[in-house]
């Protein structure tokens, strides 16, 4: 699907810079906005090299276990494949924890780090498994107590009241969230039945 | 409101303090494991390079040709038919695929119409109701290499359509 998207987004800018006699432009933007991604890999860098140093302090002292069992009945019922995990449970504590205080520049970080114990459990290395599927959604869902930016931005524009879109946030976050983890469940559910369909319609097209 | 202020700006420095200190009293030695953890940390960055690049550059060419407000103009219509304000439709199609983006964007609409207004409040809404779903799949997915990301990014963007249609809704009644 990732696929589909990346060919839409390049083939439509294209088109479109064709279309608008444009295409003189298309090497100054795509030079521009690789230089860009270039900017913000580096800029990132430093975050995920402190935040990566920090973690394996703590990995090595044997704290981030200590973290998971803040979380645990929760961790437990979304991760049943990690029980015994305690320290992949704690990273994905700590990287919850990050995005619901709105700390963007900490989240990242830690999310990638958490995303290289989960994918050490991932028996299919190639593509994503049940635990990375629920802490993704986690992420997508943006839940967040603090959004600090938001709030920034609102105050800016002269709003009487910034945070009167703070309870609504964490209703319609976790309305979303709680509707991915559905959608999530009914996949991996279907899952078997859709092999076994197309496992049939092989059969009757030999 | 105050208090979890506060609490964002003490997380931070009590978690490295807690960190070093728990280091400390497990002998850790502490400087040499830090820096072996922010080696790895390099060569995250290092394979996320790519793609980076690979978002970055679809999203540019897609935003600067002026394909993104042609497919606005193409919507606008359907949507205005639904009741979505046409201003947002937009932001809609921004914010799975750049956080900054459409962060400014949703500032210049604050600025424009007024933060409290119902079209500033449902902007402010969907900018805050979830995370920038494409880049942030293809970042995540990418540190690890996954290829097949399966239902995920279908899941994320149904999500980022169900929240948005949340946030119009809450918008019309918070206005009033």
């Amino acid at each position: 699907m990732i696929n589909t998207i990346w060919m839409l987004l390049l083939g439509l800018g294209i088109g479109a810079a064709a279309a608008s006699g444009k295409t003189a432009q298309i090497t100054p933007i795509i030079f521009d906005s690789s230089r860009q991604a270039i900017e913000f890999a580096f800029g990132l860098a430093g975050m995920i090299a402190f935040w990566s140093g920090m973690l394996k302090i703590a990995e090595v002292s044997g704290i981030t276990p200590w973290i998971a069992r803040l979380f645990r009945p929760l961790l437990s019922l979304l991760f049943p494949d990690l029980k015994h995990d305690q320290t992949t449970l704690g990273m994905i504590s700590l990287t919850i924890a990050a995005n619901l205080l709105g700390l963007g520049n900490v989240a990242t970080p830690l999310g990638l780090k958490t995303m290289e114990r989960l994918q050490s459990h991932n028996a299919q290395p190639e593509q994503a498994s049940n635990s990375i599927c629920i802490f993704m959604i986690l992420i997508f869902g943006g839940l967040c107590v603090i959004p600090s930016t938001l709030i920034a931005i609102r105050s800016q524009a002269g709003s009487t009241n910034p945070a009167l879109i703070l309870i609504p946030l964490l209703i319609i976050t976790s309305l979303g969230t709680t509707f991915s983890l559905s959608l999530n469940y009914l996949a991996i559910k279907m899952k078997p039945w859709v092999v076994k369909s197309k496992m049939r319609k092989t059969d009757e097209n030999s | 409101m105050k208090l979890l202020i506060i609490i964002s700006h003490w997380a931070v420095p009590v978690t490295i303090v807690g960190i070093l200190t728990a280091g400390a009293i497990k002998k850790v030695k502490l400087y040499e494991v830090f820096i072996q953890g922010a080696m790895e940390g390099v060569k995250t960055t290092v394979k996320l390079t790519p793609y980076l690049l690979a978002i970055f550059v679809a999203i540019g060419l897609f935003r600067a040709s002026g394909a993104l407000g042609f497919l606005v103009d193409l919507l606008k219509p359907f949507l205005s038919s639904l009741g979505i304000p046409a201003e947002l439709v937009p932001l809609g199609l921004l914010k799975p695929l750049s956080g900054s983006a459409s962060l400014g964007f949703t500032a210049e609409l604050l600025q424009k119409h007024g933060p409290d207004t119902a079209l500033g409040i449902m902007a402010s809404l969907i900018q805050g109701s979830s995370e920038t779903t494409i880049y942030v799949f293809s970042l995540y997915l990418g540190s690890v290499q996954i290829r097949n990301g399966r239902h995920l990014l279908l899941v994320g963007l149904l999500n980022e359509w169900f929240v948005f249609l949340l946030a119009v809704m809450a918008g019309i009644i918070l206005a009033k």
